[in-house]
């Protein structure tokens, strides 16, 4: 077989322990490379360091382990935000696995000794998975929080929690991020946020990040944190590194090794293609 | 936030109330689904399509009718189009805002929480459907020993182990201790999240693969789209940015940038590309959800006598 049909008919598997390696080795030898905070996630920055001390932030979510990567390190970026300003919050999954990794997030952060003290029902509250549609859900909790959200994902109720004093409607809520693999902001830009102009920051998934810059635009959403470098970004303006910045090496060089394979086939074709036209 | 004595509709937190609760919803629920199949065939459409009719309208209702700050509002302002308002709908404004609302709330709002309750409840049918249907799938096959029955026998034995995993970290004697924490952590962090991030971590090797023999330039259209995509994907990685760090950060020439041509793409034509987009899905949204809504919509589903 001639060599650039052979470059176009490259082995599968070799592309797979291509790919393999170029994930590995960036998380397994850690190097710092250059990023560069872009204005949709200084957006989500400083939205956070404009929420009033009074009042209550929602880290909204339909994610699972399917996502973790990416939306883990903007869950995380996020809370570590909250804490360091004092300011309390609540996390709102609206798929059932969302609850517990959130939880496990924060539960992960209020461990380190920057956040000694910190505690579930005084700084934040799970308000649990609830198996109701998100738009009957935010249409209800707008008027009546405590009404709507009743228990929180351990069933307990839900103002029995320090976090949730003086909670009552959608006015108390300084702020919302929501963080999501799914195409589903626009039930929050049309149920809370165009209604009651609460800040709302969008942290999509790598895939979903293209449908984000028409409501950023719009300024219905203060910023957004794009996938796993929005994460990366956030790491920077809080100057503690962490999973965002380390594994956006490994997705930096899995990108360049797909474009350089889509590259490699690309000059395969249009070589054997002349090749071909030349023999006649 | 008025306080109220006992109210029936809201979720109830106290054990006894909680039980009572349930056993009446069940009861009811068989009554009402036991008196749901005295419903003549010829009847069953039309009853769907009115329920369909007044839960849209009730929702619709609620959103778009004038809230009890804007009714006060409008009695209150002093230019022709609130005299003109006023003079069209002080029928509907005045006892709006006499009420006792809240300013944020209509006549309907109140009820809103109540039947988002009640939806839960409906969906939590939907749920013990979606069981019933798996169970009737995966026993017939074990049953009839198919082919691939051992997958349908590790259905269940996952479904079980899950369940009593969930139900023992939190209900009955072993709740709350360390052992029953351990096993739910080993079924969901353990094995659930491991076996859906792994799964979910194929399409990165599926998709070099697809990408790297499909993707070929072979028009005008292909072209622009692998460079913006080139562009795009390097432009947001570090990796990306630090290829063109030596083009100096201010000035003209900071535009050739990867990271701000990619920024451009992704806020520009992207922005522009995806409203539009966007306004044709609304447009659809809106025929699709009046065709639900009034019952109009045509199809084998839709047309199954029930």
């Amino acid at each position: 077989m001639p060599f650039f049909e052979r470059i176009q008919k490259l082995d599968r598997r070799v592309m797979y322990v291509l790919l393999a390696l170029v994930m590995m080795i960036p998380m397994l030898r850690p190097f710092q490379m250059p990023t560069v905070v872009t204005a949709q996630v200084q957006g989500v920055y400083d939205a956070v360091e404009a929420i009033e001390p009074d009042q209550i932030a929602i880290l909204s979510g339909d994610w699972g382990a399917g996502t973790i990567a990416e939306s883990m390190p903007q869950t995380e970026a996020l809370m570590r935000h909250l804490f360091r300003r004092d300011i309390r919050f609540a996390i709102l999954p609206f798929a059932p696995q969302t609850a517990t990794l959130m939880q496990q997030t924060a539960e992960r952060l209020a461990k380190e000794p920057e956040f000694k003290g910190k505690a579930y029902g005084k700084d934040w509250v799970n308000w649990g998975w609830k198996a109701v549609p998100m738009f009957a859900f935010l249409k209800s909790m707008a008027k009546n929080v405590p009404g709507t959200v009743v228990q929180d994902y351990q069933g307990k109720p839900i103002e029995s929690f320090a976090a949730m004093s003086g909670v009552k409607t959608i006015r108390d809520i300084g702020f919302v991020a929501h963080i999501t693999p799914i195409g589903n902001l626009s039930i929050w830009i049309a149920f809370i946020q165009s209604v009651y102009r609460t800040p709302l920051a969008y942290a999509p998934t790598a895939v979903m990040v293209a449908q984000g810059y028409d409501p950023l635009d719009a300024k219905q959403i203060v910023g957004m944190l794009p996938g796993l470098v929005g994460g990366a970004q956030y790491e920077v303006l809080l100057k503690q590194p962490g999973n965002g910045l380390r594994w956006s090496n490994s997705l930096s060089f899995a990108d360049l090794l797909m474009v350089g394979l889509i590259a490699l086939a690309n000059i395969g074709y249009f070589a054997s293609k002349r090749e071909g036209s030349r023999k006649g | 936030m008025k306080e109220q004595g006992f109210q029936f509709f809201a979720a109830h937190t106290d054990t006894a109330t909680k039980i009572a609760f349930i056993a009446g919803s069940l009861l009811l629920g068989a009554l009402f689904i036991a008196g749901l199949t005295f419903v003549p065939r010829r009847a069953r459409k039309p009853l769907i399509a009115v329920v369909t009719f007044v839960a849209g309208l009730y929702f619709s209702l609620e959103y778009l009718l004038p809230a009890k700050e804007t009714a006060e509002r409008v009695l209150e302002g002093g230019n022709g189009v609130n005299r003109t308002v006023r003079a069209l709908f002080g029928w509907y404004l005045r006892p709006l805002a006499g009420s006792r609302l809240d300013a944020d709330q209509n006549f309907l709002s109140p009820s809103v929480q109540q039947l988002t309750t009640a939806w839960q409840v409906i969906a939590g049918f939907t749920f013990a459907l979606g069981l019933w249907n798996l169970v009737h799938i995966h026993g017939k096959s074990i049953l009839r020993g198919s082919k691939n029955w051992f997958f349908s026998a590790l259905f269940f034995l996952g479904f079980a182990a899950m369940a009593l995993a969930g139900f023992m970290s939190t209900h009955g004697p072993y709740k709350g201790m360390e052992e029953s924490a351990a096993v739910f952590d080993l079924a969901t962090r353990g094995l659930l999240f491991a076996l859906d991030a792994a799964m979910f971590s194929l399409i990165a090797f599926f998709i070099i693969s697809a990408a790297y023999r499909s993707f070929r330039i072979r028009s005008a259209e292909a072209t622009i789209m692998m460079v913006s995509a080139f562009l795009v994907m390097l432009g947001q990685v570090p990796i990306g940015i630090w290829l063109t760090s030596w083009i100096p950060e201010t000035g003209f020439i900071s535009n050739f940038r990867l990271e701000h041509i990619s920024y451009w793409i992704l806020t520009q034509p992207n922005a522009a590309a995806q409203r539009g987009i966007n306004f044709g899905l609304a447009v659809g949204a809106m025929a699709m959800a009046l065709r639900i809504w009034l019952s109009l919509e045509r199809g084998s589903y839709f047309e199954r006598e029930l």
